[in-house]
């Protein structure tokens, strides 16, 4: 999975679940799986450490942790780019939402598909700087 | 009880538990016990359901169960929330669903993928220390599958439905030949809302 497609199905997947108090503990599991993957002596156990990192950072978060950790990152420049990516993301996907009248939206697309909606029009939006 | 000068009832009027207290299927003390009991369980780090948390203790008959949601849906749709409320495990079957073609698993990695899912669901109770566990398993008897797919897809999943409904789905995009471009999380993103808008019941 690139870096991109898990910060975005991340995102998605914290729609799903009730946000705990410490949510934004979540932006470091990218910086863990990048330390752990690096580490030489850890490397037949990095698999494990990093999926128990990424549940330890916040429980009852951890499909968003462990989506989050899914990539190889190759630097830790990427995997601060991911965090970072993420957790903008997450408050700009908050504030477009709060900023979206329900009655301005055709009835078939409120909800889930106007989220998909505005989550995929962000994908390609910042897809291009991906690409820099 | 309704918001004064309106049909639509107050949000709390629609919890689980309290249309089980207004149908006078359980009494205060027994919802009381129950919420208790699945604080207890959340404070385990075992996020679970008050319906399920009712079943577990028989204060409440599988039928009563249905009939308890039936009920809430009407007064989910009366207020017009249905949609947004029901369909979270929903998109949680997604996101499990795509996780399999997102990380260009192949042919056993889906196998494995599709097992852990299906074994672990009725392993785990949702705990996500358990779905580690079944992920860490899972990849040493099959390798060359991500432990943090398996687990993090898994945790998304309750029921036995829904991880059924996410193998089949997880299967279908990652085996089937599609085109290269929905191999993408956007292109999936849209064309799940595409579908979802289209074969939602209109309101």
């Amino acid at each position: 999975m690139s870096p991109t497609d898990a910060v975005f199905i991340a995102l998605l997947a914290s729609r799903c679940l009730n946000r705990p108090q410490y949510w934004w503990l979540v932006v470091l599991a990218p910086l863990l799986a990048y330390l752990i993957g690096s580490h030489e002596p850890l490397a037949r156990f990095s698999d494990p450490l990093t999926a128990l990192a990424a549940v330890a950072l916040a429980p009852r978060w951890a499909p968003v942790g462990l989506l989050l950790v899914i990539p190889e990152y190759s630097s830790l420049t990427e995997s601060i780019v991911a965090a970072l990516a993420w957790f903008l993301l997450d408050r700009l996907f908050d504030t477009l939402l709060a900023r979206l009248r329900e009655d301005a939206i055709f009835p078939r697309l409120r909800g889930w598909p106007i989220q998909l909606l505005v989550i995929g029009v962000l994908y390609y939006t910042l897809l291009p700087l991906v690409w820099l | 009880m309704s918001v004064p000068g309106h049909s639509i009832p107050a949000e709390e009027e629609m919890h689980f538990g309290r249309v089980a207290l207004n149908l006078g299927l359980v009494t205060e003390e027994e919802l009381e016990r129950a919420l208790g009991a699945r604080e207890e369980l959340r404070a385990a780090g075992i996020d679970t359901l008050i319906g399920d948390v009712m079943l577990d203790r028989r204060l409440l008959t599988p039928v009563q169960c249905e009939q308890i949601l039936a009920e809430q849906d009407r007064l989910l749709r009366e207020a017009g929330l249905l949609g947004r409320v029901r369909a979270a495990p929903t998109i949680g079957l997604l996101v499990a669903g795509m996780v399999p073609v997102l990380s260009h698993m192949s042919v056993s990695g889906v196998l494995t993928w599709s097992g852990a899912l299906l074994i672990g669901f009725a392993l785990s109770n949702r705990n996500p220390w358990r779905w580690v566990g079944i992920g860490w398993i899972a990849t040493v008897i099959a390798p060359g599958t991500s432990m943090a797919s398996i687990a993090g897809s898994g945790r998304l999943l309750h029921g036995w439905r829904r991880p059924l409904g996410a193998v089949l789905l997880g299967a279908a995009l990652a085996l089937l030949p599609l085109p290269e471009t929905l191999h993408q999380a956007g292109p999936l993103f849209l064309l799940a809302a595409v579908v979802l808008a289209v074969f939602r019941k209109a309101p």
